[in-house]
């Protein structure tokens, strides 16, 4: 070890040494009172050490208790407190998939592992790294694993332990934070301080006209200056900080640039990257070498790591209920429905309500089935999860990102399906339509009001517009071009259903019998009357 | 899982750094206890040598069995009243500290110290004080009361025994017109055995000492208590006690005592007869359950001639209540 990583050490750890020091002195100073004494009163004060130590314990417990009872608000608060300095051995490999993301990570990592050139030639390291995206898609992972490559100390802290009822002492928090990192990066070279849910301090601040200000922007503005002090005293402190929240949410004093300089955007997997993390996930465990690793990909659409992680757990979970040695594809698709829809439970539902539930399914899938150009349905039930007593389940074959108007108004057709099959198959409907029409008037609301798909030739966005600026007659022509597109997709719904009667009425009874219908399953009734999937005609 | 891990290794370096830790506290500790400051074949000396150099008064040792003698030369010890003198108490506090610091900080197990204390110039006349080490023990722990602790203890101001039998010898010999000399004397003292406790002493040169047994140590300090109690417990004022004496022998207690009440109405007797038995069992029940001592069978009890037996079971079930003072008496 270099002179500095001991002046690193002597910095970061003073108290402690000078607390075992004290310690040491003292034990050595009682062997010499001991040593002084006679025999038995030598004896028995050892005898009563234990007793005293016990008791010296349970004296200190107590006022530790109470002292974080009355005076701190709770034990909570010790833990939150502590500042994490972990050993992290995540390699660059172990990040399955986002080869862009990575690559991205890769530069950082280079001008870590380079910044002597770098700071030679006048340039100045990066200072703050922020990764955006969905939870679960790895933005920790990726952060340690730049920690491993770039072989520096890595600091992780959540946003959630800065916050405190007390003001100052998140501030104080993030003072302790990045006083360790100085020390460690003085004696290592560099060091990395990991932020995750970064939004819990970095929301836009709030000022009162009062003159108050909240916890969080004293911590913020605490986060501000020891960023901007990073570059004053030259260490090199790198800043990852990561956040599920869009950008708009972030302060913007926090992104400008030299604060967090570059932002990474960790999105979903890709098909490729979800085949990939099957395989890293199933190569863990045994599992059956028939399953196909690309049709699970294909099952899991905007599925992130940490869900297919979950997923592959919870199979062997149901595996080792089922005592099976291997996990097989059955057990992955009942992991996957486990997770997506929740554990089924019974209610008693009379014959009537039950019929109704069959026939409101029937018609989301047959409607589904026929019309929708993107989505595919791999599941149809009646049996109760959640709060739903029945559903459709369905993905796109692939991530879309956007949405035309064909995909807008199948989505609207497939949620008045269930309303249609009622008013077609019993006469009269059921208030379990209420969220399939709250999902279509807000399909159709968006189409007329945001963006610009209706045909009364209105474009823009009005809902931008403040309501008091928009006519009445405005308003009322745009509502009745919403209900035009409820009015005739309804219609067409309805047309498309008795048309479809005989599947409609298969399914329906098949529902009734199985309660459940797979894909599979679903897609045989359709073959059986020469019924193919829209998608699948227009690829 | 990694962090999992990291957590679980880090528990484990901090449990071996602790149990490490605790190891070398032991190690340093240990030899510390174990060590006695004065070695059982130096413990003569040691005493000698701590009441020399600590508080300037020379004494002589003897030990038999695990009983340490000390014998304590002081002048003026005895005053003209022939009471201990107040101003030499001192001294004799200070060689029972020394004997009690080095009785208990031994490996020698001694279970007695006895000091014996004369007037050089009135050697007939000694002061004899008998501890037990493990009350000594006992109050340094504060497991008994200093109250309870000073009855424990066995004082005496008495004639010396030896003095008496050579004044009865010589009184003998005198009677008999036969010149007696001092080597005549000396052969009457020369085995140096003593029968009982109250025989202990110091006569020319020569310290009588005997290893004090637990069931002796436990009869004296019965008749000591009694002879306190009588003087100064309000309950017993109407008492006088007249004579006690204590032994034991072959596993039985003995107690003769004379107690009367010249003050009391001459129709009271029986009840006076009540208290004082019963007071008696007290004392004698107190003790030996103070020291748990089990090894007797019987505690006869001569109250002004007259016989009372308690056997090891009654006191037992008396204690359990099973059983009467009353049904004895």
């Amino acid at each position: 070890m270099t002179p500095r990583i001991w002046i690193m050490y002597l910095k970061m750890y003073w108290v402690r040494l000078l607390v075992t020091f004290t310690i040491i002195l003292l034990i050595i100073l009682s062997i010499i009172g001991l040593a002084s004494l006679e025999s038995f009163y030598r004896n028995i004060s050892i005898a009563q050490m234990p007793f005293n130590i016990l008791m010296a314990g349970l004296n200190a417990s107590v006022f530790v208790f109470m002292y974080l009872v009355f005076m701190r608000g709770g034990f909570s608060k010790m833990e939150r407190s502590r500042i994490k300095s972990k050993n992290v051995n995540i390699k660059w490999d172990d990040v399955i998939g986002m080869d862009d993301v990575k690559r991205e990570a890769w530069e950082v990592v280079e001008l870590i592992k380079d910044r002597a050139s770098l700071r030679r030639i006048g340039g100045k390291i990066i200072r703050g790294i922020l990764m955006v995206g969905p939870p679960g898609c790895g933005k920790t992972y990726l952060a340690k694993a730049i920690a491993t490559e770039a072989s520096i100390p890595f600091i992780s802290m959540s946003g959630s332990e800065f916050t405190e009822i007390f003001v100052g002492v998140g501030a104080s928090r993030v003072r302790q934070l990045f006083k360790k990192a100085r020390a460690l990066a003085y004696g290592y070279g560099a060091c990395i301080i990991f932020i995750d849910e970064l939004d819990a301090i970095g929301r836009k601040r709030t000022f009162s006209v009062f003159g108050g200000t909240e916890e969080t922007n004293s911590t913020q503005n605490q986060l501000l200056a020891e960023m901007d002090g990073l570059k004053e005293k030259q260490y090199d402190i790198i800043v990852i900080g990561a956040t599920n929240a869009v950008e708009d949410i972030l302060d913007t004093a926090l992104l400008r640039p030299g604060r967090f300089d570059r932002k990474i955007y960790v999105d979903r997997p890709s098909l490729e990257d979800r085949e990939r993390l099957f395989k890293y996930y199933l190569d863990k465990i045994k599992y059956d070498p028939s399953i196909d690793v690309g049709r699970l990909a294909r099952k899991s659409v905007y599925k992130t790591p940490a869900d297919i992680e979950n997923i592959v757990k919870e199979a062997a979970l149901i595996a080792m209920r089922n005592k099976k040695d291997t996990i097989s594809l059955k057990d992955i698709s009942e992991a996957i429905e486990r997770i997506d829809m929740g554990i089924k439970h019974k209610r008693t539902m009379t014959n009537r309500e039950r019929q109704m539930v069959a026939y409101h399914e029937t018609g989301h899938l047959v409607v589904l089935y026929i019309l929708h150009p993107t989505d595919d349905v791999f599941k149809a039930s009646i049996i109760s999860r959640r709060d739903s007593l029945g559903a459709v389940y369905r993905q796109p074959r692939e991530e879309i990102f956007t949405s035309n108007e064909e995909r807008i108004l199948a989505n609207i057709k497939v949620s008045l399906g269930g309303y249609v099959a009622e008013k077609i198959k019993f006469g009269v409907t059921s208030d379990g339509v209420a969220a399939d029409f709250k999902q279509a008037v807000i399909y159709a609301h968006d189409m007329v009001w945001k963006y610009g798909m209706g045909k009364s030739g209105f474009i823009g966005d009005y809902t931008i517009v403040p309501e008091g600026q928009l006519s009445e007659s405005l308003k009322e022509r745009l509502n009745n071009e919403t209900n035009r597109i409820i009015v005739e997709c309804e219609k067409e719904v309805q047309e498309l259903l008795k048309k479809e009667s005989e599947i409609f009425e298969h399914i329906a009874s098949e529902l009734l019998k199985r309660e459940e219908l797979d894909y599979d399953e679903v897609e045989e009734i359709f073959k059986k009357y020469g019924k193919s999937r829209t998608w699948l005609k227009t690829e | 899982m990694a962090r999992v891990e990291l957590g679980l290794k880090r528990n484990k370096r901090r449990a071996v750094t602790l149990f490490l830790f605790f190891t070398l506290c032991l190690l340093l500790f240990n030899p510390l206890g174990c060590n006695p400051t004065y070695p059982k074949e130096r413990v003569d000396k040691s005493i000698i040598n701590l009441c020399k150099r600590e508080y300037k008064v020379d004494v002589e040792i003897k030990v038999v069995g695990k009983t340490i003698g000390v014998y304590i030369p002081i002048e003026d010890l005895i005053g003209i009243n022939l009471a201990i003198n107040p101003d030499k108490i001192g001294k004799v506090d200070d060689v029972i500290m020394s004997v009690s610091r080095v009785a208990l900080s031994t490996d020698a197990k001694f279970n007695f110290y006895v000091l014996v204390a004369q007037d050089p110039i009135v050697p007939d006349i000694e002061l004899i004080i008998i501890r037990n080490v493990t009350d000594v023990k006992r109050f340094l722990v504060t497991d008994i009361s200093q109250s309870e602790y000073l009855n424990r203890m066995i004082i005496q101001l008495k004639l010396t025994p030896q003095a008496e039998k050579e004044r009865v010898i010589r009184e003998l010999f005198a009677r008999t017109g036969v010149d007696v000399s001092e080597e005549t004397i000396e052969d009457y003292f020369k085995s140096g055995y003593i029968d009982t406790i109250s025989d202990i002493g110091y006569w020319n040169g020569k310290f009588f000492l005997k290893d004090v047994t637990m069931g002796e140590f436990i009869a004296k300090q019965v008749e000591e208590r009694m002879r306190k109690d009588f003087t100064t417990d309000n309950s017993l004022k109407i008492f006088k006690l007249n004579f006690v004496d204590s032994a034991y022998k072959n596993g039985n207690f003995n107690f003769d005592f004379e107690v009367n009440s010249p003050d009391a109405p001459a129709d009271s007797s029986k009840a006076n007869r009540s208290v004082v038995l019963k007071y008696i069992y007290g004392v004698v029940s107190k003790v030996l359950h103070g020291y748990g001592f089990q090894d007797y069978s019987y505690i006869n009890l001569s109250y002004n001639g007259e016989k009372v037996v308690f056997t090891k079971e009654n006191l037992q079930d008396i204690k359990k209540r099973k059983l009467k003072v009353e049904d004895i008496i």
